[in-house]
């Protein structure tokens, strides 16, 4: 049985107002087959979304450690020699 | 010289539509392709219901809901536009072709193999894609597309980003850094804690948020710095020089070295804190995030936005606005107490009230963006333009 949309406002604003973090985050993966078309094709686009620019921002982010440890090898050994040519 | 004029606009319209064109670059590849068939006149914009929607009720109005609201008067009264909403809507044209090409772009770069990459990389996206079929989910992500182009700049750029991003990956670009080796060799350095810990300390507040935004700033710009230091020529040029068997001048550069060091390694400390990873990725990616007035950290938060937005407060707004519009008839009156005759004078006043709330309205929901996965969720079932538009008829008939 599909869910109408005031049915599936109804439920977010009751989950909402328990404070029910997990119950929520469940309700949009559990329900998502009774939600209408639509609706179907915003979750789905929202959470695909979100997941790409996770991944992205977190190979952005290995590309700054990578770059950053080069770099500070680099530095390190600089540092070294002009120990060594003290 | 009438004839001389219109025909040298006549030429300048077509270059233009000719640079247009050859300006249309693909959003990730920068493949130089044209509008092709988006390179809609405002004809066929305006007679195509779904185009209309996203360019007269998201797009126009975004840009500036006045002239909108007094172009479509003047569409439903059939009189003439004037020169500058000729103008607006001519630029606005443009643009949006070049957003709905965009979008077409990235469209078109959602396959099933790439839906399946996505599902592959992430249990959720794999629940819900499993749900309407992978064969059915590039149709159904990539219908979002041009409203997301549309309703959300930002949010469209970092989604272009993210697939510029997937482009390297598939590249083969990365060496993948894990956590743990990073840790290990932070430590070798002495490295043991930083700033950042202390930023984010206090807990996710306004104020913890602006001071780390702040830190990253500052510490995002010694890093490129150390970057440079580390690769650009310093410690190739400076190396094996006669300059090192001068005291001073190795003192110098030992301390300069120490400052690269301890600036490149106290950002890579910060890339392991989850908060400082946001930020740096806010402040390094395409699209960035806006501030907003209520920053939805918590379900607390989302519960006071929810509530914020509710249709009881939505109605305290528009009364509120209601009887601004009734003091502009007696000064002495709501608009509940103003009678039919009086109402119906300020009918045209009434409508342009009705419009500009609804724009607002809409622009209050884009709190829920950026505001985390849930946040971002519960935003996709606020109420359309319509929905508002019937509440706010019912509020003004009832008063």
């Amino acid at each position: 049985m599909s869910m109408t949309l005031q049915d599936i406002r109804k439920e977010i604003d009751r989950l909402i107002d328990v404070g029910d973090e997990k119950a929520l985050e469940k309700f949009f993966y559990e329900r998502f087959s009774e939600f209408p078309e639509d609706i179907q094709k915003k979750v789905l686009f929202t959470v695909t979304m979100a997941s790409m620019q996770k991944q992205a921002s977190d190979h952005r982010i290995q590309e700054i450690q990578t770059k950053g440890l080069d770099a500070m090898d680099k530095l390190s050994a600089f540092k070294d020699s002009l120990l060594k040519a003290e | 010289m009438d004839n001389f004029l219109e025909s040298a606009r006549g030429m300048q319209e077509v270059q233009d539509a000719e640079r247009q064109r050859r300006a249309a670059r693909h959003p990730v590849s920068g493949e130089g392709l044209g509008l092709g068939a988006n390179d809609r006149s405002l004809g066929a914009i305006f007679n195509d219901k779904h185009h209309y929607n996203l360019f007269v009720n998201s797009f126009l109005v975004e840009r500036d809901p006045e002239m909108t609201k007094d172009i479509i008067k003047a569409r439903v009264d059939k009189t003439l536009l004037t020169e500058d909403q000729n103008i607006f809507l001519d630029k606005a044209r443009v643009d949006y072709n070049k957003r709905i090409f965009e979008a077409s772009a990235i469209k078109n770069m959602l396959t099933v193999k790439q839906v399946k990459d996505m599902a592959r990389k992430d249990a959720r996206v794999a629940l819900l894609i499993g749900k309407v079929g992978e064969n059915n989910a590039p149709a159904f992500l990539g219908d979002k597309l041009e409203e997301c182009a549309v309703n959300d700049p930002a949010g469209f750029q970092r989604i272009i980003g993210s697939f510029k991003e997937a482009a390297k990956i598939q590249g083969g670009f990365w060496a993948k850094t894990s956590e743990k080796f990073l840790q290990h060799r932070l430590t070798a350095y002495g490295i043991t804690g930083n700033k950042f810990t202390e930023a984010v300390a206090s807990g996710a507040t306004r104020e913890s948020r602006k001071n780390l935004s702040k830190l990253v700033k500052e510490k995002l710009t010694g890093f490129w710095k150390g970057l440079n230091t580390a690769t650009g020529g310093f410690v190739a040029f400076v190396g094996g020089r006669k300059l090192l068997q001068n005291v001073k001048m190795r003192n110098l550069l030992l301390s300069e070295c120490n400052n690269h060091l301890a600036t490149v390694a106290s950002l890579l400390d910060g890339t392991l804190n989850d908060d400082v990873r946001m930020e740096i990725d806010n402040q390094t990616f395409e699209g960035r995030r806006e501030t907003k007035p209520l920053e939805v950290l918590t379900i607390k938060d989302l519960r006071t936005l929810q509530n914020e937005l509710g249709p009881d407060k939505r109605k305290g707004r528009f009364e509120t606005a209601l009887n601004a519009l009734a003091r502009t008839v007696d000064r002495t009156k709501t608009w509940a107490g103003l009678n039919d005759a009086q109402k119906q004078s300020k009918t045209a006043e009434l409508e342009g009230l009705k419009e500009s709330f609804v724009t607002s309205e809409l622009a209050r929901q884009k709190q829920y963006k950026g505001g985390g996965l849930i946040a971002e969720l519960v935003g996709t079932f606020q109420p359309t333009r319509e929905e508002i538009r019937a509440h706010l008829d019912t509020i003004a008939t009832a008063a």
